[in-house]
């Protein structure tokens, strides 16, 4: 909309920016049963670059998962437009990763097996996966654990194997729904450690969805800040703070302002209090 | 370091208890079952019972050997007839449990049919059967069918609809077909609840096939006790009682035992969960 773009030769302006990754407009969810309707999400509206690494924090109930699972294509939103490099969300797009809240492993297979399901299921070449998802095992700590069944696992353990079996194939859209908030704040914070990693090296475009809000503050480019009854954006916060970034960050200076920032939010919200 | 011995003595003891429990846990049950046996060759004796009242477990016992290559024959008849009247109840019951869960015309229009025709006795229908498939093994095999089989649909329909809203989320993530996800994981989380209904089926499909028999028959177990009956010979009744006891039990340890292999990670967790209760009393 600058000035010099409006005076551009027409090629150009037929040529626009490539699209978001993932663009959100005036999405919105109500859910109806026979008990009345509920409206889960009101209008919420951001967009991630190839990536960017975005977070949404809220309070228990205020519509993440529901704004995860229709990005997701796994549930209709009511209204607006969800779009994954410019096309409309119809369906799980293909190059998608999902952690979900909890784990969803399949008790009947095995670690290995249960991280494979994502190549069997895509009809993807076996041999180059089962070593690639052995190779995400161990980055994950799980060295030696390939034939073990889930209930042998601890929480934390059975986390990492569902976050292994999301980046199986590769993915270039992550979506974690609070991939971290069974745990205890030492595996938290090396599971922390181990995403930034994966998100430097691999460019993959993250959102990142939690209660925590020095987790989101830590992890982000941006963290959107939602507020319940219906869930809506309050604001979408820049995280200015360098990258590559390690949990060390968390004693900064300019952490504490950021992460004072969306606290005060909540507070102006009726979230949290004084 | 004595306190700690002195801790751990206990705990070690009833680690000692616990592999006893497990090797010997037949023990009890048999033991029990001889004394419960004994104790009725007593009171036969004592109270001078009449053999074709109630024979002494010795009587039986002589009577099964007497007569053991007839009893063979007809229990091999009678195992037939319950093995076909599973394998159709099976290969019926799995699959219109599918076309349920998957068919919202069948859920809401068949089921419900099929729910009430539960009212009528098929023990009353077991004439009928004779009637229209004469005295060969054909009656038998449909009447267990038509008893064994709506518990199985009904176990199959439910465990196929308990898959969690995550993970069926999660398969769709991944772009499943919907055979796909029926293979790698309806079908699975089901299994738990198609071993039980399938344990049900057992006992039931053994009434069955008794029940065809004593309508019409010409051989089999339910065969002989009619025979027994006409005859008075009564160690005849209770030793073909005993082998359809037999037949049974050992039907229901052949099914728990697939079960235990095919679905050992679900004892497995379950186990695992227990463990976690019983820490918390
Ligand atoms: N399938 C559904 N049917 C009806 N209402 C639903 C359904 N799923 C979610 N809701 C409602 O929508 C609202 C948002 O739910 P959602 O699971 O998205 O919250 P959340 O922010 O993820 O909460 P949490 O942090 O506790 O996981 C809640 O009020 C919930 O009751
Ligand atoms: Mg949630």
């Amino acid at each position: 909309m600058s000035m010099a773009e409006s005076s551009a030769p027409a090629t150009v302006q037929d040529r626009p920016d490539p699209p978001a990754h993932l663009a959100l407009r005036d999405v919105t969810k109500t859910y109806k049963s026979r008990r009345g309707t509920v409206d889960a999400v009101a209008g919420a509206s951001f967009q991630i670059a190839r990536g960017e690494f975005v977070s949404v924090v809220g309070p228990s109930g205020c519509g993440k998962s529901t704004l995860l699972t229709m990005v997701a294509g796994l549930v209709q939103a009511s209204s607006g437009d969800i779009e994954i490099d410019g096309e409309p969300v119809d369906g799980a797009h293909p190059r998608l990763g999902v952690v979900f809240q909890r784990d969803a492993l399949l008790e009947w297979r095995t670690v290995l097996r249960n991280v494979m399901l994502q190549s069997e299921v895509r009809g993807l070449n076996g041999d180059k996966h089962r070593a690639r998802a052995a190779e995400l095992l161990r980055l994950a700590g799980l060295e030696g654990f390939d034939d073990r069944y889930p209930y042998e696992l601890s929480g934390g353990m059975r986390q990492r194997v569902s976050i292994c079996r999301a980046l199986l194939h590769e993915p270039e859209l992550l979506l974690m729904d609070e991939p971290f908030g069974a745990l205890d704040a030492l595996t938290r914070e090396r599971m922390s450690a181990d995403l930034l990693e994966i998100h430097q090296s691999s460019g993959v475009s993250v959102l990142f969805i939690t209660h925590s809000i020095p987790e989101a503050v830590l992890l982000s480019d941006r963290v959107v800040v939602m507020t319940s009854r219906p869930g809506r954006i309050a604001e979408i916060i820049d995280i200015d703070l360098p990258r590559p970034r390690t949990p060390a960050l968390e004693s900064a200076p300019e952490f504490a302002g950021h992460v004072a920032h969306v606290r005060e939010l909540f507070v102006r919200e009726g979230v949290l209090t004084r | 370091m004595t306190t700690i011995d002195l801790a751990a003595a206990p705990a070690r003891r009833r680690l000692g208890m616990e592999h006893v429990r497990r090797a010997f846990g037949w023990l009890g049950p048999v033991l029990a079952l001889a004394a419960l046996i004994g104790l009725w060759e007593l009171a036969v004796v004592v109270f001078d019972v009449k053999e074709y009242v109630l024979p002494p477990p010795s009587a039986v016992a002589s009577e099964i050997v007497a007569q053991f290559s007839t009893l063979m024959a007809d229990t091999w008849v009678t195992l037939t007839e319950i093995l076909l009247g599973l394998a159709l109840t099976v290969v019926v019951a799995i699959p219109l449990a599918v076309a349920i869960v998957y068919s919202s015309f069948l859920r809401n229009v068949f089921y419900p049919l099929l729910v009430a025709s539960q009212a009528i006795p098929r023990v009353a229908i077991a004439p009928l059967m004779v009637l229209w498939f004469g005295f060969g093994i054909l009656p038998k095999v449909l009447i267990a069918f038509s008893i064994a089989f709506f518990p199985l649909v009904v176990a199959t329909v439910v465990g196929l609809q308990s898959v969690d809203r995550d993970t069926m989320y999660l398969i769709r993530s991944m772009r499943a077909t919907s055979l796909q996800s029926f293979l790698k994981v309806r079908l699975p989380t089901a299994l738990p609840n198609i071993f039980g209904g399938l344990k049900v089926a057992v006992a039931l499909a053994v009434i069955g096939a008794i029940v065809g028999e004593f309508v019409g028959s010409e051989s089999g177990l339910g065969y002989l006790v009619l025979q027994g009956q006409g005859t008075l010979n009564t160690p005849l009744i209770f030793a073909s009682v005993t082998l359809m006891a037999v037949l049974g039990i050992i039907l229901f340890y052949i099914v728990e035992i697939v079960e235990r292999i095919t679905i050992h990670w679900y004892f497995a967790a379950r186990a695992a969960a227990q463990e976690g209760g019983s820490h918390e009393g």
